[in-house]
Order: structure tokens, then sequence, then C-alpha cells
């Protein structure tokens, strides 16, 4: 759009939308606050030099602090390589990791009306709640807008 | 003052609502934050937006997510189970009410088995 705000939506393509979670803000907000409680961790120690590297070879970025989302949904999307290496119990991690990478799958996804079936919501359900519940054992103050907004609200939209 | 989650109530507007609440928003705010609520508008646009050339960066980087996806998924539709010590924690009772009240139907000492679930009903390229 820049600076036309005159030409109809319509000759744009931009008319059709459909209304979902909030998958941009939620899954960036999360993201964030969930690599800074891992890497916040001292027992076990949180690999930070290992994390920077994985952040250039993955999403070229310089700082965890100024990720765009899509760079988020990109290191993560990568766990097993970009985080399980910096993380020393990995198998508590990847219980939280691995449903959350399906979950971010799913949110982003095109669903049409044949595709959503009753195996995917019920996929989407139970991964949204094990990523919610498991990140809070772990994470306990991480219950933010953000989680709430993905572990409540998103399992309306899919 | 406009913050950027502001956008999160507009997912519950038509679209026609969130445009006018973006409207709205920038008679009360600087040029500063007009410009970040414009460009916020047009991305949220794109991103909704069914024709592909208007959103080539969107589609190289979930080109790129979905790869990166698919190397953590060599088997993506493993059984989902939650540790049997968690089983009676009152979070996990109110969500087994809640998803069984909706019709569906979970197993006593995990979830959902592989069998019970394939994403070969999901168009997903090249998977």
């Amino acid at each position: 759009m820049n600076d036309d705000l005159t030409t109809p939506l319509s000759d744009l393509g931009l008319d059709e939308y459909r209304k979902a979670g909030d998958a941009l803000h939620g899954a960036k907000g999360l993201l964030y606050n969930l690599f800074k409680s891992f890497s916040n961790e001292k027992t076990p120690r949180f690999d930070e030099a290992t994390a920077k590297k994985k952040l250039e070879e993955s999403t070229n970025g310089t700082s965890f602090e100024s990720l765009k989302g899509r760079q988020w949904r990109l290191f993560f999307a990568d766990f097993m390589n970009n985080l399980i290496p910096c993380i020393k119990d990995t198998e508590e991690a990847k219980s939280i990791l691995y449903p959350w990478s399906e979950v971010q799958f799913l949110i982003y996804h095109d669903f049409t009306s044949e595709t959503k079936t009753q195996n995917v919501i019920l996929r989407f359900y139970v991964q949204t709640f094990l990523v919610g519940f498991l990140i809070l054992q772990r994470f306990p103050k991480l219950m933010n807008l953000y989680l709430h907004n993905i572990w409540i609200h998103w399992t309306n939209n899919v | 003052m406009f913050e950027e989650d502001s956008f999160v109530d507009m997912n519950t507007e038509s679209n026609e609502g969130w445009l006018a609440i973006a409207k709205k928003i920038m008679l009360n705010c600087t040029n500063r934050t007009q410009e970040h609520a414009l460009n916020e508008v047009a991305i949220r646009a794109l991103f909704r937006s069914k024709n592909p050339d208007l959103r080539p960066e969107r589609n190289t980087i979930k080109n790129k997510i979905d790869e990166a996806f698919k190397r953590s998924h060599p088997h993506w539709n493993q059984e989902l189970s939650i540790p049997p010590k968690y089983l009676a924690h009152p979070d996990v009772v109110a969500f087994r009410k809640r998803i069984e009240s909706r019709g569906f139907i979970l197993g006593q000492d995990f979830f959902i088995t592989q069998n019970s679930f394939t994403f070969k009903t999901v168009p997903i390229n090249n998977f």
C-alpha cells in the first residue's frame, strides 16, 4: 500500500481475508521470551556463544534483540540444529520445542475446509496445550500476554 | 498511545473494522507512529493476501522455515504424550475435560498415538 490510500483494496488483490489467531505477534513475543528464559538458566548453563553462531548461520541476524518475527520462527523451526546444542538437558527441552514447532507450522498453514480435518484440529489442540503446560512447568514466570494468547485463543482459530 | 500489540484486538474485528481502527489510531498519534501503524496495516494485508506477487519475501522465508521444520521433524507424526507425573495435574485434568466435551477422545496415559493422526491430509509442499 505504501502511500496509496485511494486505490480500492480489490484492485490490489487485498480484498479477501480470513480471521485467524494473531500468529505474528504471539509467536514473536513467545519465542523472544522463551529464548531469554532458556539463555538465563544458570543450571544447566546455556551456551550463548553457540547460540550466537547459530543465529548468524541460520537467519543472518546479528543480535537476538533485533530479530524480526520471521527470523524467530526460522530459528525455532530448526531447533534441533540451532537450540538443542546450546541446552544441556536436551530431552526436556525437546519436549517443549518439538510441540512448539508443530504449533507454529499449523498456525501458519493455509488450511482449507477440506484439509482442516478433525485429526488436524485435535493435533493442534493437544500440541498447543502441551506447549503451554510444559513451558509453565519449566518457566512459571512466562505466563504473559503472548503465552495466554497462544494457549487460550489460538485454538479457537484453527 | 499506539503500541504494536494494539493490533491483537483487531483479530476480533471485521476486515473493514481493523482498517477503521487503524485510521482512528492515526488521528491520535504522532507522525512516527502513524507511519508505523500504516506499515503494520500494509504488512498484515500482505500476509493475508492471496496474491503471491504481493508477498515474495514472505514466500521466501516461508520456504526456508518449511525446510527447517522438515529437518527437525523427520518423523513428525510422532506419538504425542505427556509425562505420567503430570496426569493428575489440575490443568491436564481440565484440558482433558474440555477436549472431550468437544467430542474428541484421548487415551488414558497418552493423548494421541501416531496412528490417530496423519499429515497426509495436509498439503505440504514436498512433504
